[in-house]
């Protein structure tokens, strides 16, 4: 039986929720990920930070119509890792 | 209320649910206000219209070509695509199947009329217009299990047969029709959805 450690860094509540919504979008503004998980700003703005510093997402702040704008995007190291992860829970429901 | 996530352990199951949860919650996450179906319906309708009084009444003389309109109406759609953008807060894959599909049709429309018109080949240009207005109608009633698109791009197609038959002054009004039936009673539709949304999120639903 293939048995694999879980990654983590995703296997935390809020950062495998912001993993999950940004595997399934282009790219998600700051607002999406905190209304879909209804977290609060401080506690999300530090897991993305984490996120961002294991490579698994891309942020990039700008300004759009003079309003600040944080947009994450998930990276091909950040879909690997979600994609090893998942696998690595498979492998465990199976036992 | 606040949900803090970040300390609580998670079992394989609740991974794979939350998981679940998530990829559901993104995907159904869309935002159409209906106001570029509204837009380019009613200007596609009036244009039409004009262009088949301007054709058939004597006393009617447009003062310019009523397909100028269009160009104030890309004017208008970039500046509302600009505003919305602010409140979409996700850009989702199927936004860019949107994105393309609809490029590829303006483009389509462009080399057809320009082209077409100065090759000179006539009322052709009409139906082959509403078979081009069949198809991202299609396309994006079928991507977002929208039938009033649906059946607005098959309106479109049934026309297009009719105004292959039927060439002369009254293909005007066929496509006039397409346009009404493809994107304005859609248009309304998602306009509606689309303040229905915003009352419920208002209401905290």
């Amino acid at each position: 039986m293939d048995f694999k450690d879980l990654d983590p860094i995703l296997h935390s509540q809020l950062r495998l929720a912001v993993m999950s919504l940004l595997i399934s979008v282009k790219e998600a503004e700051f607002t999406f990920l905190k209304e879909k998980t209804n977290a609060t700003a401080g506690n999300l703005s530090v897991q993305i930070t984490k996120l961002r510093d294991a490579g698994y997402i891309d942020i990039i702040k700008q300004f759009n119509n003079n309003y600040p704008q944080t947009i994450c995007k998930i990276n091909s190291k950040g879909i690997e890792a979600f994609e090893n992860y998942v696998k690595a829970l498979q492998s465990y429901m199976t036992l | 209320m606040k949900i803090d996530m970040e300390e609580k352990l998670l079992t394989e199951q609740e991974s794979l649910l939350l998981i679940t949860k998530m990829i559901r919650q993104a995907k159904n996450h869309y935002y159409e206000s209906g106001l570029g179906a509204l837009l380019w319906g009613f200007t596609n309708l009036i244009c039409f219209v004009l262009a088949y009084m301007d054709a058939t009444i004597k006393w009617f003389n447009m003062p310019f070509n009523p397909f100028y309109l269009m160009i104030i109406t890309f004017i208008l759609q970039l500046y509302f695509d600009r505003k919305e953008k602010i409140h979409k807060h996700a850009v989702t894959y199927k936004d860019e199947a949107h994105q393309y599909v609809w490029l590829a049709f303006g483009i389509s429309v462009l080399i057809l009329t320009i082209i077409g018109g100065i090759a000179n080949i006539g009322y052709i240009v009409l139906p082959l217009l509403l078979l081009l207005f069949g198809i991202p109608t299609f396309i994006t009633g079928c991507i977002n299990k929208f039938p009033p698109f649906i059946i607005g791009g098959i309106i479109c197609w049934m026309l297009c047969v009719i105004a292959f038959f039927y060439q002369g002054y009254f293909t005007y009004l066929l496509v006039a029709a397409g346009a009404g039936i493809a994107w304005i009673i859609p248009g309304f539709i998602l306009r509606a959805r689309f303040y229905n949304n915003l009352v419920k999120r208002k209401n905290g639903f």
